[in-house]
């Protein structure tokens, strides 16, 4: 859920929606802010499962230091969403254990 | 133990000083074996290069061409090779023991040639199992490889360890055959009298009398024992952050230059790539831990080189060690000369593919007095107080140049 | 690529800006380096407002005073580089840089000063890796920062003033906070901070902690419990608490792997946050021209960070000699006159006698080594 009216901050400057697909559903996000702040908005809270335990596991830092939040971005495992910035059009999705890297799929 | 919090023992009939791979193995043998034992480590077990280094079980490695040198090696990393089959099972611990392979690449046409070369001489030697693969081939098995490489050497039945619980493994074994490991404890010397080891004396000046002490300091161990000359080699590795299981094996390779291995996955999924030592250094600095900037750069230029498709894995760590080596390129293994009771062991370039074997037979050694056939090639007299004129700055790449013109 | 500096500040935090600030102004070339896409650290969460003096900018709220400092770190000539990870550090102040991911890079400096901030503790609990327990600094970053609300109902963990202005913050953005928890006996913050959420109706119960944490992969609901002098939970105390956002706030710890490369000697100072690098009033490191500053010096306040980011630039100033050494011993004074007033009071003093100890650590390592390097 966003906060749209805050009664310390003004109001969010107002940034470009864009639509970004996460595990095949469309997401309206705004372009810059972390992927992790978007999927909270849209309800989204398990971003990956881990490895051994298939554990669900979500944002928890918000720094970029714990790894918890880590997805497949665009082809590419163990990204940090809690850091990496929106793009329009980004392919997200929920990383099962370490994760398979698109390109890798491709030189095999 | 921490001997800064506990006491040392004013006596014990075997001492061995050193916690790394061949320390654990040989204290732990002589326990099971009845023998008390206690184990002295300057830092925390598995510290030094056993901990430093990327898990390969090469049971030849480098591009050795000396038929007498191949045997003799071969014979022991077979004899380990066969006892680390089971040996996760006696020490009740995985020590993610896998059999993989492993290859040497050529990358020239010149390297190919020595391929071939080295190839023969070993498959004469008696190494069955090698075989050359050409470029599709190797490929075929290791497709992540860059498509660069021209073939490679082949042995199916290398492999990789995971180097701390091995040594952990034995460390805990050897305890529970009612072993004692103090660790923070340093020894500064090793007495001797009339020609007899009488024990040892630590940098807290506590001294601990023996009939036995065994120095597998490797790196360290000329500290201790002069009159063998035994060679510090630092080398550097980078882990990237753990991946899905990839069609990866122990890789050793000549890029630019410059030594390189490239190690497999860890279990986690931790890719190992290092070996590079980029500039030369004296003797002293080889015991340098902390890794140069330049060093974390290069390794990780070259590891990308041999897996481009790999290029944008993070890396999160890095670090150097210190390995050794004999006069010869080769271990030293055995009694000392003029010093009853005194052993070491010392010099193997690749420790994971020698220590159990050495273990078991170093702790026969010490109970019998006998040396074992397997080891008498390595015995020290043949490098007792002679004089070596090592490079007077080396590293790895300069040192193999070093003894191939000897 | 190459790069050069007179200054290689690591941190655009409250502190790196103000050693920033210091160093510009009085004509250094200065590098502030962030790993971050923006600058400020986490004075951009910061929506309550600051306390002390008037020239700690009492009354101001924190991202307003971020908002000054990059203004004033324009002014200055700063050059900032964001995006950045310094991922090695020599003793030679050589840092190894990687750029956005990708574009590799050294930047060799005459000093260096870390202000790398802190990170905040976890703490383990069944559950506690269930999405929707997450650090109370986190939760701050998403719903002051990005605006997102972190959750509907939330409980919160540990009652220091992060806990509380949190609390307070959370209860701002819209989301009910149910309880604050607090293992010890009395609450850990300022009183004002605990007055302020227990108008608006928030239990702050001491002696309390979380036992465990359910939910069908997503924070559910929460266990908590009294627990007795030796900070054990009594059975039979436990309650059940229906919230979807547990947020952790018990306490930092330094960051400091960079002094730790560098080769900085360190000392443990738990009531510091752990493991800090010994460094003297000046903030000058065990190694000499390496300077620290801020949370990464021992865990205390922005408003601390700002007057320690001053002096460590200050000390790397004279030691350049862009200034002189009477101008920088009456810059000195000054900042050490604000230092005293901002550590003073029962939430000051031990922080005071804390870095009086760390003070005399380093004397002692420099007295016996002669120096590290």
């Amino acid at each position: 859920m966003r906060i749209e009216k805050h009664p310390v901050l003004p109001d969010r400057p107002a940034g470009k929606k864009v639509d970004i697909f996460v595990d095949g559903r469309k997401v309206e996000a705004y372009e810059g802010e972390p992927i992790a702040a978007a999927l909270w908005a849209a309800g989204i809270k398990k971003f990956r499962y881990t490895r051994k335990e298939k554990q669900p596991r979500g944002y928890f830092c918000g720094l970029g230091r714990c790894t918890d939040c880590v997805m497949t971005v665009d082809g590419v495992a163990n990204v940090r969403t809690c850091i990496t910035p929106v793009k329009g059009g980004m392919v997200v999705q929920t990383q099962k254990g370490l994760g398979i890297w698109k390109k890798r799929q491709m030189s095999w | 133990m921490d001997s800064r919090v506990t006491k040392l023992p004013s006596e014990s009939e075997v001492i061995v000083i050193g916690g790394g791979i061949f320390g654990c193995s040989i204290a732990y043998h002589l326990a099971k074996k009845g023998k008390e034992t206690i184990l002295l480590e300057k830092r925390n077990i598995c510290s030094g290069a056993s901990g430093r280094n990327g898990g390969q079980v090469i049971q030849l490695e480098g591009r050795e061409k000396e038929p007498a040198n191949i045997k003799k090696r071969l014979a022991l990393t077979r004899e380990n090779n066969i006892i680390l089959k089971t040996l996760s099972r006696e020490l009740k611990i995985d020590l993610e023991y896998r059999r993989t392979g492993s290859l040497d690449i050529a990358f020239t046409k010149e390297e190919w040639k020595e391929l071939e070369y080295v190839v023969k001489i070993q498959e004469k030697a008696g190494d069955r199992e090698i075989a050359l693969l050409t470029k599709e081939e190797t490929l075929r098995l290791c497709p992540l490889l860059t498509q660069e490489i021209k073939g490679a050497r082949y042995r199916p039945s290398d492999g990789t360890i995971n180097p701390f619980f091995y040594t952990r493994g034995l460390a805990e074994n050897f305890v529970k055959h009612k072993g004692e490991i103090f660790t923070w404890t340093e020894v500064k010397k090793i007495l001797r009298k009339n020609g007899k080891v009488c024990g040892i004396e630590t940098t807290t000046g506590q001294r601990i009398r023996a009939e036995k002490v065994v120095n597998v300091t490797n790196a360290w161990s000329s500290f201790l024992i002069p009159e063998i000359d035994i060679l510090p080699l630092r080398q550097t590795a980078v882990v990237t952050e753990p991946a899905a299981p990839l069609p990866v094996c122990p890789v050793e390779a000549f890029i630019k230059g410059e030594a390189i291995y490239a190690n497999i996955q860890s279990e986690r999924g931790n890719l190992i790539a290092g070996g590079l030592d980029s500039f030369r250094l004296s003797r002293q600095r080889q015991y340098e831990e902390r890794i140069f900037l330049e060093e974390v750069r290069g390794n990780a230029k070259i590891f990308s080189c041999l897996y481009p498709s790999l290029k944008d894995l993070s890396i999160i760590r890095a670090w150097a060690g210190t390995m050794a080596l004999g006069p010869d390129f080769a271990p030293v293994v055995g009694k000392v000369p003029e010093s009853e009771g005194l052993y070491m062991a010392a010099g193997f370039y690749n420790g994971m593919a020698y220590a159990a074997i050495v273990g078991e037979l170093m702790s026969e050694m010490i109970i019998s007095d006998r040396t074992p056939s397997l080891l008498e090639c390595f015995d020290p007299a043949k490098y007792y107080r002679r004089k070596f004129v090592w490079p007077k700055t080396y590293n790895c790449t300069s040192l193999a140049e070093f003894f191939a013109r000897k | 690529m190459e790069k050069k500096a007179n200054v290689l500040v690591i941190g655009a935090g409250p502190a790196g800006l103000c050693a920033g600030i210091e160093t510009g102004k009085s004509g250094a070339k200065v590098i502030v380096i962030d790993e971050n896409t923006r600058p400020g650290g986490q004075l951009f969460k910061q929506i309550h407002r600051f306390f002390g003096s008037e020239q700690h900018h009492a009354g101001v709220r924190g991202f307003e005073i971020g908002e000054m400092l990059l203004h004033k770190c324009k002014e200055a000539g700063v050059e900032m580089m964001l995006s950045s990870v310094v991922w090695g550090l020599s003793p030679e102040f050589r840092a190894g840089v990687v750029r956005e991911g990708k574009r590799s890079m050294t930047i060799t400096a005459d000093k260096v000063i870390l202000a790398t901030g802190a990170s905040e503790n976890s703490l383990m609990f069944p559950g506690w890796t269930l999405p929707g327990v997450m650090g109370a600094g986190a939760a701050q970053t998403m719903m002051n920062i990005h605006r997102v609300l972190p959750g509907k109902r939330a409980l919160m963990i540990g009652s220091g003033n992060v806990g509380l202005i949190v609390s307070y913050q959370l209860l701002q953005a819209g989301c009910e906070v149910k309880a604050v928890v607090e293992i010890l006996p009395r609450v850990g913050g300022y009183k004002v901070h605990a007055n302020k959420i227990a108008r608006l109706g928030v239990d702050i119960l001491i002696s309390h902690t979380v036992l465990e944490v359910r939910g069908r992969e997503r924070v559910e609901e929460a266990i908590v419990g009294r627990g007795d002098r030796n900070l054990r939970p009594i059975p039979g105390t436990e309650r059940t608490i229906s919230v979807d956002l547990v947020c952790l706030a018990v306490g930092l710890t330094p960051l400091s792997e960079l002094a730790w490369l560098a080769g900085c000697k360190f000392g443990y100072f738990p009531l510091l946050g752990g493991f800090v690098p010994l460094h003297n009033r000046g903030m000058e490191t065990t190694v000499s021209g390496m300077y620290i500053a801020g949370d990464a010096s021992g865990i205390e306040e922005a408003s601390t960070a700002m007057e320690e980011g001053r002096l460590a630039g200050v000390g790397a100033l004279e030691s350049l000699a862009f200034i002189s050494a009477a101008e920088a011993d009456s810059r000195r004074k000054e900042i050490e006159q604000n230092l005293l007033m901002l550590r003073k009071g029962p939430y000051g003093d031990f922080r005071h006698k804390e870095k009086e100890k760390i003070y005399s650590e380093w004397k002692k390592v420099k007295e016996k080594a002669g120096g590290y390097h």
